[in-house]
């Protein structure tokens, strides 16, 4: 599978984990493409949709933490109403 | 308690405070919200470019959508900045060692993070995209 359609899949994905979660995609369209693509690189390089905007480690229990979606962003959709690669939003964004 | 105690007390007090500080490294905090941290040594990439006057490392790293939405703020303050002492240095920790080696000096686990670095070291770190005014006022600091 190429990168723009794994990308197209993960915003899928992203798009269902929002719904379910009562929260939303970022409304930039075009930044949640950004994000969509640079996960679908990192998955297609190392297996997972590792955060585009986060720093692998090399250890992998570390680096589960920041698969997407990654262990912080619930902390900071509550303290800034997005998650930091800007993929979700809260609903008041 | 008596008075030989208090002073065991104290003293154990004390040295537990020192030990805090000396492990946090010395920090000074702004009215701005952001501080200045020293402690940290710089590599040889970034003392060379300090003896130029106030540097700025901008960190990032390849399909990063946050390093992409940060990159026009320092492009602005650079512009800003031209003609200075000032220098804004971008190093993509995917590109070399040296960039890799930068970033885990400042303790980068996310990008894009700015650097803002005072004569003496001392770095105020911003992780995100920042705000503009706020990294222009540690700029300011940093070249006092």
């Amino acid at each position: 599978m190429d990168v723009d359609e794994q990308a197209k899949k993960i915003k899928n994905w992203a798009k269902r984990y929002a719904e379910k979660k009562g929260i939303e995609l970022n409304p930039d369209e075009g930044r949640v493409d950004e994000v969509a693509k640079g996960l679908a690189v990192r998955q297609e390089k190392f297996g997972k949709r590792y955060c585009p905007c986060r720093i692998m480690t090399g250890d992998a229990e570390e680096d589960r933490k920041i698969i997407c979606p990654c262990a912080y962003h619930e902390e900071e959709l509550k303290e800034h109403g997005m998650c930091h690669c800007k993929l979700f939003s809260t609903k008041e964004q | 308690m008596n008075l030989k105690s208090s002073i065991r007390y104290f003293a154990i007090v004390a040295a537990l405070c020192l030990l805090c500080v000396g492990m946090s490294g010395c920090t000074s905090i702004s009215s701005g919200g952001y501080e200045f941290k020293s402690g940290i040594t710089p590599p040889k990439a970034v003392s060379d470019l300090m003896k130029n006057g106030t540097v700025i490392l901008f960190i990032t790293q390849n399909n990063c959508p946050a390093c992409e939405q940060a990159r026009p703020l320092i492009t602005s303050l650079q512009s800003q900045y031209n003609g200075t002492n000032v220098t804004f240095v971008e190093f993509n920790i995917d590109n070399n060692v040296t960039s890799r080696i930068i970033g885990q000096t400042y303790g980068v686990t996310s990008t894009p993070t700015t650097v803002v670095l005072r004569k003496d070291g001392a770095a105020a770190i911003f992780v995100g995209v920042f705000d503009s005014n706020t990294v222009k006022s540690a700029i300011e600091d940093a070249r006092k």
